[in-house]
């Protein structure tokens, strides 16, 4: 035996979260992103942001995420794999910002993490596949969908950032 | 408080909702909504998270030498971070549930008081956006009881007292070897009575012969403490705090020797007082029997190093004609001091070594020069001991057969 023991339960080190958020950044780039400089690229910011994870280098994967999606065209499944990677990477990231490397985490402890993030991504996954497979306008079409959008995300940025007070 | 991820998740799910409305893609605005919903979800009113709600209690040991506590988590927020310190020396983090019970085993690599677990913590809410104030420390102290060894003699106190020990005392009574034949006087009981000698030597009718015997009376010993040094094997550990690489250290020897001597005097039905020699420190008054053995076992189990600026050594009181057991380490002369002065009044003063063998290994040439001169001024307040009659004993391996060798040399006055 040795000599000091703390029992938890089932856990893993604090090195897995990160590096879980290194694979996931990882996995998106390969799915996503065709271009070999931008999935380096993504990689390299990942392991920066695991490394030191209050660079908020994290979060600069998620903006270089959309770039990927930019660069090709609408799709769906595309959108589903982004969506989550997008939403992993923010929790994992907002993970090893508090949990230390050289912890244990147990398993057990992650169960709320883990039930929020699916339940966020069941809205949000439907939310997009329901605003994705609509049959795309011919002419103007819904044109007068684009103000409402930036009323929404203007709506949206009042809301959260009154709330985040 | 809030960490910065609110920032990222507030700042990104904007950022790409605009980046999206301008590019007219609606898969980018997508991306905006899990942390969108994320920020809404978790940017709640923060809840009071800082309740301070662990606390530790001691397990039954499993094992001999391993100390087990239970600490006990019951907090309102989803996670809590402990910082558990194990013995004073193994640091840990660990991320558990608001609610959990979490198990401590740690080695008892030394005797004597010990921070078995000292904890404190934090709140993380909210996939750790919210993070609590850092918890005040909690802290399990154990007293770590030292082994014992079985001592078959003890040197016996110049003075014995009452009628109820196991040594032979020089006062006619009951219970010891034939003392003399002596007339009857009135008290002495009928049965003790010796008809032949009365037969064989009476010289006027009616003269009755009774045989005597000794009284059987105990002792009191004292064992005085000096706690002004822990010193381990490793010299190259002193004057730090390691006492993971020490080794054996002069306290768990005196800690030791005190149970020893103690378990001894005990089960020879003497009376043992116990004493630290230090400002304030524990004292345990003479008694005798089991229970007071306990006591003794517990005052010598919670016996830990003294504070730097206590070097002041009381005198505490005790009875006329003990035996003293001063265990020291004999460093700076001070245990020496009061070991000369009980010697004085007539006591018998056993001086109980208690540096543990040293390993040498490590040193540098002047901290190699340094331990020799103070090793040789340790000998000198030796030979000063010596010559005032003060008996040495060096607790090692053979520490019994040198007391039971002492205990033979002298068997100490008698009254």
């Amino acid at each position: 035996m040795r000599r000091d023991q703390i029992v938890i339960g089932p856990a893993v080190s604090g090195v897995v979260l990160r590096a879980a958020a290194v694979a996931v950044a990882a996995g998106a780039a390969a799915a996503l992103q065709p271009a070999l400089f931008w999935q380096v690229t993504l990689v390299l910011v990942a392991v920066a942001g695991a490394v030191l994870p209050r660079s908020g280098m994290a979060w600069v994967v998620l903006l270089v995420l959309p770039v990927a999606l930019l660069a090709g065209e609408v799709s769906p499944w595309r959108a589903a794999v982004a969506i989550a990677a997008v939403h992993a990477l923010h929790v994992l990231a907002s993970l090893a910002l508090a949990i230390p490397a050289r912890s244990r985490v147990a398993l057990a402890a992650l169960r709320p993490t883990a039930a929020r993030w699916l339940g966020v991504q069941l809205v949000s996954q439907l939310v997009a596949a329901a605003v994705l497979l609509m049959p795309r306008a011919v002419g103007a079409g819904i044109a007068w969908a684009a103000p409402v959008g930036a009323l929404a995300v203007a709506l949206l940025a009042i809301i959260l950032l009154r709330r985040a007070r | 408080m809030r960490s910065p991820a609110f920032v990222g998740a507030i700042g990104g799910a904007i950022a790409l909702a605009g980046v999206g409305l301008i590019f007219s893609r609606p898969d980018v605005v997508a991306l905006a909504l899990p942390l969108a919903l994320w920020s809404l979800v978790v940017v709640r009113p923060p809840r009071d998270l800082d309740d301070e709600r662990v606390r530790v209690r001691p397990l039954p040991d499993e094992e001999v030498g391993v100390l087990s506590d239970e600490i006990v988590v019951a907090c309102g927020a989803e996670m809590v971070e402990l910082e558990i310190v194990q013995s004073s020396r193994r640091t840990r983090r660990v991320v558990v549930p608001g609610t959990a019970r979490v198990t401590s085993r740690t080695a008892a690599l030394h005797s004597g008081p010990v921070e078995s677990t000292s904890v404190t913590g934090r709140s993380l809410d909210g996939d750790a956006a919210v993070v609590g104030d850092e918890w005040r420390h909690v802290v399990q102290r154990r007293a770590v009881a030292p082994p014992e060894r079985a001592l078959p003699a003890l040197p016996l106190a110049p003075r014995l007292t009452g009628l109820h020990g196991s040594h032979e005392g020089s006062r006619p009574g009951q219970g010891g070897d034939f003392r003399d034949i002596h007339p009857f006087a009135p008290g002495d009981e009928l049965r003790r009575v010796d008809w032949r000698a009365t037969a064989r030597a009476a010289r006027r009718p009616g003269e009755l012969l009774v045989r005597r015997t000794n009284s059987l009376s105990d002792a009191s010993v004292v064992i005085a403490v000096d706690t002004a040094d822990d010193l381990g094997e490793v010299v190259a550990t002193w004057g730090t705090d390691d006492l993971e690489r020490s080794g054996t250290t002069s306290l768990d020897h005196a800690r030791e020797a005190a149970r020893s001597i103690a378990t001894a005097a005990v089960a020879t039905g003497d009376r043992v007082a116990y004493h630290v020699l230090v400002q304030g420190g524990r004292s345990v008054r003479g008694g005798t029997g089991s229970r007071h053995l306990a006591r003794l076992v517990a005052a010598i189990a919670d016996t830990g190093q003294s504070g730097d600026d206590s070097r002041y050594r009381r005198t505490p009181p005790v009875p006329h004609g003990s035996a003293i057991a001063v265990l020291s380490t004999f460093f700076d002369g001070a245990a020496a001091e009061l070991a000369l002065m009980w010697r004085a009044a007539g006591h018998r003063v056993i001086a109980v070594d208690t540096l543990p063998d040293l390993d040498t290994s490590r040193l540098t040439e002047p901290q190699a020069l340094s331990l020799r001169i103070v090793l040789a001024e340790r000998d000198e307040v030796f030979r000063d001991l010596a010559a005032a009659g003060v008996e040495r004993v060096r607790w090692g391996a053979d520490a019994a057969v040198a007391l039971g060798m002492i205990a033979r040399a002298r068997t100490g006055a008698r009254r």
